[in-house]
């Protein structure tokens, strides 16, 4: 199999029917021992097919049990196998030699130039026709002389054109070369190959007219034939046919034997099968035919066609017999052939249709499975073609990304290098490669500067330029350096008084291999220069330093002092040389060992940064605390030269000092005017806003970055309250600016941002630079809460006059809260005044109120679950809800007031002085609200207010009430006592007169002082009455009274007393009052009959009566000469039954009380002066204008 | 026969001896009938003893005076005028108040009644039985002129 063979070809086999796969891997083994054997062996490759799937899937898994280990020898399996979970696993360059594929020989394509096909114990499955087909089929597949390996019961030789036997026990075959090449009745064309004869060949003849002609004689007398193929079906028809064959029923068909008219079927199937195993000619005689006529006799002939011997096939032709004979040998054979004859014919029939059946059957199954094998070759190469494919791709990948890699590593390099020669020219340091000889490899520019280098000199050994240097064996330092492999340094000089150091190193390759020296000569000629500059400039630096007078430090880089002047060493007590070269932070104790002070000095230098005003406070023993402040810049000097830090130190000790306090003086100022409550703003000269506080933010509502630029006046003052406008010119605060005379206590309205107006008390000052006003100073408080307070108190106030007008309680309440309320416009107030046992609710005053809260409470039981108002009589405390809705307390309250837009409220105690609880006060708001200062006065005011207005009103009125009764009972005694007292004198004075002398001169006498006490009291009872009737007259109209009329009728009415007495009464001009003229008639009757019963016996009475205006009132008065009255009775004397005297002069005393009574009765008063013994003055004042009771309005 | 009939309605006695004591000393013979009070006064069989059916026969039944208290008892004085006012035979009945109230109301009120006179009773004895006695003679007989004896 291998023979001819070399590498790149292939040594293919095919497995079929390879089941879970050893036999695949069996052969796979011996080919692969085989072939590792040869030189040049070629490639194995095994295909492996098989129609169950799953027995694939275990094959390709190459997966056995440890059992094998029984058959496979243990070299093998070490070879090819590797042991795993406890078995055996083909190993993977075995397992890509099998190939293994769902294929199937009878039914699928198969495949080709195989080298060795093994089919064991496959075929003995397949039928006869089917096993041929498959020889045939592998004799395609296999290569000339290529082998198949059968089972033992298995063989080749059916077709011994085909095979040759090579080793028959074995069964191993080998493929023999036939010429002409038989044709394979390959799977797949099996439908074309017998429609060799189709119908095309016929349409050409029919062109050529002789053979046309040869046709049409045909067709009337050639017989009736037809080619058919060994199982009958027809290929060709000739002649005419109809009396013998007829198209069955159903689907179309080609097959004789299925057309053969009745009684000619079974003659001829048989006739067909013996032609075909005898390959000879075969006839049967007188078969009958169901004709359309009747039944004929036809002598049907089957030859087979030796020139198609190939394709197998036969000519049947159909011969009518004789016709009389054909009936007598009919009629004879139906009467001779018995049934036996018969029974042969069936069981003939019956063979031969057995055999067909079979035949065919094997066939069909055949065709099948070489249709299959042919499929599974072609997928099979196909997924041979897939796997190349991305075996190809995925190299073509790999061969893209190293070349991508290299690419990227030769643009590396290129940079590395174009760096390096960058490098090293810019570097400008002359640098040699020598190699291990000792020969110049190449150098850089700057070296062909040192030795004078042309690119010519590159291979020439170093030993030839080596003598340009003094002082130096180059040579023996480089061979020095190659031998210890350790770097060397010398100094050496050039031609050109250059100086250089020259470094000699080791040239060690990337593989750290020792491949030659490196030179490097650098060029310190500047360095050199550089240190005997850095030198004249510490020199330099140090006398600078020495000539100032501050003390002065130079310093290096590193803050080491380089010099230190005098003053440095006075001010700080160092000496010189403790200075020089020490670190500036260790210096004295310490002091200058500031970090941050480090880090600005570290700046200084690097960033050029110069260090302005830098303020040090330290606190040392020896100095005390110092202040200083520092200055350091870098001290510029020649190029080249070493940087230098000066650092200047200014001892500020005494001037922080002097600024502090002033700081503290300005930071004072500032804070008073941050802290003051009071507003505080200035303006400059016209007006404009310069500064203002947060107090006058706060209260004005502006900020100070709003008003900037604007005029104060114009935001803040421009209208008056009543809505007139208030020009800057008219401001008298503004007029300050011109006047310059501070103006203070100014009480005014400003405006604030939201346009509201508000009470202030203002001072305006002039700010003034020398003798020019620059601006103002304006100093406002907000009074609102005062000038409320003072409206509060005066609320009280009117409270207290309305009351004292005699206004009923409940009207003055109302008044007052009404009052209350347009003072304090957010609150509805309620008064709620307690009945007189206290427990119960009787009057409510609440007039902001809806009527049905006054009918609510009115009347209500005092009970802590009812409300704050309740609360407050039980625990004669406040009772506060800030917020109705949200309080749980009153629920019943809460939904009685919600409705009436209460949210908010609290209630207060009216206490009496007596300390009895009279109501409460509420104060009740819309919004929910928390007690403040403002509504704590306001409340506490209301609260006093209603409580003395209360207790006394309600004291007045019980005082009232007894007045009343007092009235009554003296209005009854006086009426009552008449009566009988009448009946007492009646009866007294009856007695007497009928008893008259019959009881003795002395019970007359008792008799009459009875009726004379009777008398006196009738005479007293009447005056009482006189007196309360003054009183009990209503006042039915007070008009103006000419008193010089009343005066008149007076007189007249005390005509006859005057008479008797002889008075002289004289009088003024009298004015007129708001009276009644009946009483002050009265009144002055009285007066005057008093002057004269109460005169002196000795001087006859002169009475004078004069009037004057005095405030809102007429004065009366009437003086007499008369008897006067004691000091101390002057005050007594109005009392009504008060008599001074006795039966002198009679009267009951009752006269001047009612005097005092009708004076009183027009708002008037009464009273007297009087000198004893020299006479009295009667004086009494009558308001002149009509008083308005109720004028006294809140 | 007396000369006239006069009902006095009184409730106290001491009143009531007054005034028959003052008829007496002036001459005035008449049947006096006295109620302690209105009421009585007022009664069913009062008003009809007063004014019998066979009244058109026996004239003298009706009173010729009736002198009235206004201070009694059970029954506001004025009613007892608004009610004998209002009773026919009796509506046309010179009326006189005797009475010891001071108020000058009273007299006013009683005016409108239809009150003939209005006598206050005085304090002194000898004035009372004067002041009543002249009264009641007047009224006796109006054509004949008396001095005004009422007070004030």
């Amino acid at each position: 199999m291998f023979a001819g063979k070399g590498a790149g070809e292939e040594v293919r086999a095919c497995v079929v029917g390879c089941a879970s796969g050893e036999e695949a891997y069996s052969i796979a083994i011996q080919l692969s021992e085989y072939a590792s054997t040869l030189d040049n062996a070629p490639t194995i490759r095994v295909f492996a097919t098989d129609i169950d799937e799953a027995a694939l899937s275990t094959a390709r898994k190459g997966r056995y049990p440890e059992s094998i280990a029984e058959h496979v020898s243990p070299e093998r399996l070490e070879r090819f196998f590797s042991k795993q979970d406890g078995g055996w696993q083909v190993n993977r360059d075995l397992r890509e030699i099998c190939l293994f594929s769902s294929h199937s020989f009878i039914k699928d394509p198969p495949f080709s130039r195989l080298d060795l096909i093994s089919c064991r114990n496959v075929m003995i499955y397949l039928g006869q026709e089917l096993q041929r087909k498959i020889i045939s089929l592998f004799h395609y597949a296999l290569r000339p002389a290529g082998h198949l390996f059968l089972g033992p019961s298995e063989s080749a030789v059916s077709q011994p054109q085909l095979f040759g036997t090579v080793d028959k026990k074995h069964r191993i075959f080998q493929r023999k070369e036939t010429l002409p090449r038989p044709v394979v009745d390959f799977p797949l064309s099996d439908i074309g190959c017998p429609k060799l004869s189709g119908e095309k060949p016929r349409e050409t003849e029919e062109r050529d007219l002789p053979k046309r002609l040869e046709r049409i004689i045909l067709q009337r007398y050639r017989p009736a034939c037809v080619a058919v193929k060994e199982n009958g079906d027809a290929v060709y028809f000739s002649g005419r046919l109809s009396r013998y064959l007829e198209q069955p029923t159903g689907s179309p068909d080609a097959n004789v034997v299925s057309m053969a008219r009745e009684g000619m079927r079974i003659p001829l199937r048989t006739a067909l099968h013996r032609a075909a195993t005898a390959r000879e000619r075969v006839v049967q005689r007188l078969v009958s035919v169901q004709t359309n006529g009747g039944i004929s006799q036809v002598d049907p002939t089957v030859e087979p066609i030796e020139e198609f011997r190939d394709a197998n096939l036969y000519m049947i032709a159909f011969e009518d017999a004789s016709p009389g004979e054909s009936t007598q040998q009919s009629e004879a054979q139906v009467q001779t052939s018995s049934a036996e004859e018969t029974i042969r014919h069936l069981e003939d029939e019956l063979r031969s249709a057995q055999e067909h059946a079979q035949a065919m059957f094997e066939e069909l199954e055949s065709a099948n499975e070489e249709l299959k094998s042919a499929n599974e070759e072609y997928q099979s190469t196909n997924e041979e073609l897939e796997t190349s494919k991305e075996e190809l791709q995925s190299f073509n990948e790999e061969l893209g990304t190293v070349n991508a890699e290299l690419n990227r590593r030769v643009a590396e390099l290129d940079l590395t290098n174009s760096d390096l020669q960058n490098l090293l020219n810019s570097t400008r340091i002359a640098t040699v490669f020598l190699d291990m000889e000792l020969r110049i490899k190449s150098f850089t520019p700057a070296a062909g500067g040192v030795f004078r280098l042309i690119a010519g000199d590159v291979g020439r050994p170093i030993t030839d330029l080596a003598a340009q240097f003094t002082g130096v064996d180059l040579v023996s330092d480089i061979e020095e350096v190659l031998k210890t492999l350790t770097e060397r340094e010398r100094q050496l000089t050039g031609t050109g008084e250059r100086h250089y150091q020259l470094r000699i190193l080791p040239y060690r390759t990337v593989k750290n291999l020792i491949d030659g020296v490196v030179l490097t000569f650098m060029d310190v000629t500047t360095l050199q220069k550089a240190k005997r500059q850095a030198e004249d400039a510490k020199i330099y630096a140090e006398n600078i330093i020495r000539t100032v007078r501050g003390p002065l430090l130079v310093l290096d880089a590193d803050l080491r002092v380089q010099a230190a002047n005098q003053s440095f060493c006075y001010t700080f007590q160092v000496s010189e040389d403790e200075t020089k070269d020490a670190l500036l932070y260790a210096l004295g104790d310490g002091q200058w060992n500031i970090p941050e002070l480090r880090r600005v000095l570290g700046e200084v230098l690097p960033e050029k940064r110069a260090l302005t005003d830098y303020k040090v406070e330290y606190t040392s023993p020896l100095l005390g605390q110092k202040t200083m402040l520092l200055n350091a810049r870098e001290v510029l000097q020649q190029e080249g030269s070493v940087p230098l830090i000066l650092l200047a130190i200014e001892d500020i000790t005494e001037r922080t000092e002097a600024e502090e306090k002033m700081r503290h003086v300005t930071e004072f100022d500032e804070a008073v005017m941050t802290n003051m409550g009071e507003g505080l703003y200035t303006v400059d000269g016209v007006g404009f806003v310069t500064s203002m506080n947060p107090a006058a933010e706060k209260l004005l509502g502006w900020s100070f970055e709003e008003l900037r630029g604007q005029k104060m006046h114009d935001r803040t003052h421009h209208h008056h309250p009543d809505g007139t406008p208030f020009p800057a010119e008219e401001c008298p605060g503004l007029q300050v600016l011109t006047r310059g005379r501070a103006l203070s206590g100014q009480e005014d309205v400003f405006i604030r941002k939201d346009g509201t107006f508000f009470d202030v008390v203002y001072s305006s000052a002039p700010l003034r630079s020398g003798s020019e006003i620059i601006g103002l100073v304006v100093v406002f408080r907000d009074v609102t809460e005062r000038k409320r307070a003072e409206a509060l108190v005066s609320l009280q106030k009117q409270a207290f006059e309305m009351y004292a007008s005699g206004a009923p309680l409940m009207e003055v309440l109302a008044t007052f809260v009404r009052a209350a309320e347009r003072h304090h416009p957010e609150a509805v107030i309620a008064v709620h005044l307690l009945d007189e046992s206290g427990t119960r609710f009787e009057h409510t005053v609440a007039p902001g109120l809806p009527p049905d809260y006054t009918h609510a409470v009115d009347g209500m039981e005092v009970s802590s679950a009812i409300g704050p108002f309740c609360e407050a009589v039980l625990t004669r405390q406040r009772v506060v809800v800030a917020d109705v809705a949200a309080s749980a307390e009153f629920p019943n309250f809460a939904a009685f007031v919600l409705p009436l837009d209460i949210r908010a409220g609290w209630s207060m105690p009216i206490i009496a002085s007596t300390g009895r609880v009279l109501g409460t006060v509420a104060v009740y708001y819309s919004e929910p609200r928390v007690p403040n200062p403002a509504s704590n006065f306001f409340g506490e005011i209301v609260t006093r207010t209603a409580a003395i207005i209360v207790e006394r009103k309600q004291a007045e009125e019980a005082l009232r009430r007894l007045n009343e009764d007092l009235m009554h009972f003296a209005y009854a005694a006086s009426h009552d006592l008449q009566e009988p007292l009448r009946m007492v004198m009646t009866y007294t004075q009856l007695m007497a007169r009928e008893n008259k002398g019959a009881l003795g001169p002395q019970s007359d006498q008792f008799i009459a002082y009875a009726v004379e006490g009777a008398q006196r009291m009738e005479a007293l009872l009447r005056d009482l009455r006189e007196y309360w009737s003054v009183n009990e007259q209503k006042i039915e109209s007070l008009i103006p009274v000419d008193c010089d009329r009343v005066l008149e009728k007076a007189l007249a009415l005390l005509q006859m007393p005057i008479e008797e007495s002889g008075a002289v009464v004289t009088h003024d001009a009298l004015l007129t009052v708001i009276a009644e003229e009946l009483p002050l008639t009265l009144l002055f009757q009285n007066l005057i009959g008093n002057a004269i019963k109460y005169r002196r016996p000795e001087a006859p009475p002169h009475i004078h009566v004069s009037a004057r205006q005095r405030g809102g009132a007429v004065e009366f008065s009437v003086r007499d000469n008369g008897i006067g009255i004691e000091a101390a009775h002057l005050k007594t004397i109005f009392a009504p039954f008060k008599r001074l005297h006795g039966h002198e002069y009679p009267g009951t005393g009752i006269g001047l009380a009612i005097c005092q009574k009708i004076v009183e009765r027009y708002g008037g008063r009464i009273w007297v002066e009087s000198a004893y013994g020299e006479g009295s003055t009667f004086l009494f004042a009558i308001p002149a204008q009509k008083q308005e009771y109720s004028h006294v309005r809140l | 026969m007396y000369d006239c009939e006069i009902v006095l309605i009184e409730d106290n006695p001491a009143d009531v001896f007054l005034v028959q004591l003052a008829l007496k000393e002036n001459d005035v013979d008449c049947h006096m009938t006295t109620f302690t009070n209105g009421q009585e006064a007022l009664s069913q069989e009062a008003l009809r003893s007063l004014c019998p059916p066979q009244a058109s026969d026996t004239p003298a039944h009706i009173p010729d005076i009736i002198l009235l208290d206004l201070n009694t008892p059970k029954s506001d004085g004025f009613e007892v005028l608004v009610r004998l006012r209002a009773t026919p035979h009796l509506a046309n009945v010179p009326i006189a108040i005797i009475t010891s109230s001071q108020a000058t109301s009273d007299k006013a009120r009683t005016a409108l009644l239809g009150v003939t006179r209005y006598i206050h009773k005085p304090s002194q004895l000898e004035e009372f039985l004067s002041t009543v006695g002249l009264a009641v003679k007047e009224m006796l007989s109006p054509d004949r002129p008396t001095q005004r004896a009422d007070s004030m």
